[in-house]
């Protein structure tokens, strides 16, 4: 820290919120989808360096590691040394084992090591981890051989994904519907939103009449006629967006993002 | 370092740090439906530069650096490319608090992202690395190779029109 840190006016309750709300981001994805999404970028990033299938025994053994680590979910030291006891059995090579060591210090420390395993974290998890880990390369290995005699240096005739890698849940955590409702309502406002911010009207639009329609008593509906009434006035509607905004200050009268539609469509007398 | 051996390190950093990075990308004004290949660019260089990584220093920032400069690159060349149309947010909550505050929780990032999206490049990074991420200003000073005293002014600036975007999308109720 530094003295002119104290300098810094302070920020807004409304920007302090908003920071506060985008740092809570990072630790989320615990979904089947979220699992398989991040699988299969790293099968393809795998494919894109050239370490698909010639060296897919070494990334079992590592998703082995990984995955007791990630399974018993205890302390730092406790990750790092089960990582840097494989690694140096395999060869001992110092930076290999701080990088191995500080990935899952950092994944552990700030919570954002994702449960992947196979089987559900349980609170005496950590001394069964082990034992099960081997339990998931058979089934890799096999992958492998199955691809492996075909295609045996070139990344060209590699799938462009690993669907069979380990340690993909079974089965999301219990998220109730609304929670996943509240996923896909953002993901659409989140596409209506970047769409504006770089002035592709018809595109914003899009998204969200694609919300309005897919949730229609939307927890994010004032988000969303914010963004649709600031498409319309930038693509000149602005007949829509009259009649759109005055549905907001009908619909949402106490709404937060009242003073942003009457600067953008001033109310009528 | 031997083939395998890199695999076990690069694993372990992506394992834990894919969140992070998708994360960091979203902040930088990555579109969703192009995450995941940007993601995947930014892993393709982190394994290739496995071996500048000095175990010394924190990881995060080191792969920060990948990540912003992957962005820039992409920033650069997708002016003029629309956003594909399904939604590939795939995140779903977990240890979700009430409903009520995960809409409002919901509603400030949605606030926090238009404010970002109001910012230049540069704006937008010295906000994501001091306000979200925490880093000093000494930290921005280095990473845009600037004075100290700069990158405090930087911080002063992007804040102030941060300020001034949400407040003009979002009043206090």
């Amino acid at each position: 820290m530094n003295a002119q840190d104290e300098e810094l006016e302070p920020l807004s309750d409304l920007a302090t919120s908003a920071f506060s709300a985008e740092r809570a981001r990072a630790s989320r994805g615990n979904s089947a989808a979220r699992a398989a999404e991040v699988e299969r970028i790293l099968g393809r990033v795998m494919v894109t360096v050239g370490a698909g299938v010639a060296t897919t025994a070494a990334l079992a053994a590592a998703s082995g590691t990984a995955k007791a680590a990630a399974t018993a979910g205890g302390t730092a030291t406790a990750a790092g040394g089960t990582a840097a006891a494989a690694v140096t059995s395999a060869l001992s090579v110092k930076v290999v084992v701080g990088i191995a060591a500080l990935a899952f210090a950092a994944g552990t420390g700030t919570g954002v090591v994702i449960q992947r395993s196979a089987t559900p974290p349980a609170p005496t998890a950590a001394p069964t981890a082990l034992p099960s880990a081997p339990a998931s390369e058979p089934a890799l290995l096999a992958h492998s051989r199955s691809i492996s005699p075909s295609a045996p240096a070139s990344d060209a005739a590699l799938p462009t994904s690993l669907p069979a890698l380990p340690f993909a849940p079974t089965a999301a955590p219990s998220t109730s519907a609304t929670d996943s409702d509240l996923a896909a309502e953002r993901a659409l406002i989140d596409r209506a939103r970047s769409a504006l911010a770089r002035g592709d009207v018809s595109a914003c639009l899009d998204a969200t009449s694609a919300h309005a329609k897919r949730f229609p008593a939307g927890r994010l509906g004032e988000e969303r006629e914010l963004i649709a009434i600031q498409a319309l006035a930038k693509d000149n509607q602005l007949a829509v967006a009259r009649a759109r905004a005055n549905r907001f200050r009908k619909n949402y009268p106490k709404s937060m993002f009242l003073p942003a539609v009457d600067r953008i469509v001033p109310p009528q007398e | 370092m031997s083939a395998a051996l890199r695999i076990t390190a690069f694993r372990a950093i992506y394992d834990a740090n894919v969140d992070y990075v998708q994360a960091t990308l979203r902040r930088l004004g990555v579109s969703a439906a192009e995450t995941e290949d940007v993601t995947h660019d930014v892993f393709v260089a982190v394994f290739r530069h496995l071996e500048d990584y000095d175990p010394a220093r924190p990881l995060r920032p080191w792969l920060f650096g990948f990540a912003y400069r992957v962005a820039l690159d992409h920033r650069r060349l997708a002016r003029h490319r629309s956003e594909g149309n399904a939604p590939t947010d795939a995140e779903m909550k977990d240890d979700a608090p009430l409903p009520d505050e995960l809409v409002e929780e919901e509603r400030a990032r949605i606030l926090c992202q238009r404010g970002l999206d109001a910012l230049d490049f540069d704006k937008r990074t010295v906000l994501v690395m001091f306000e979200i991420e925490g880093r000093t200003a000494q930290e921005i000073a280095d990473h845009f190779s600037i004075p100290l005293n700069t990158a405090y002014s930087r911080i002063r600036l992007a804040r102030a029109e941060f300020e001034r975007h949400i407040r003009k999308y979002g009043a206090p109720r």
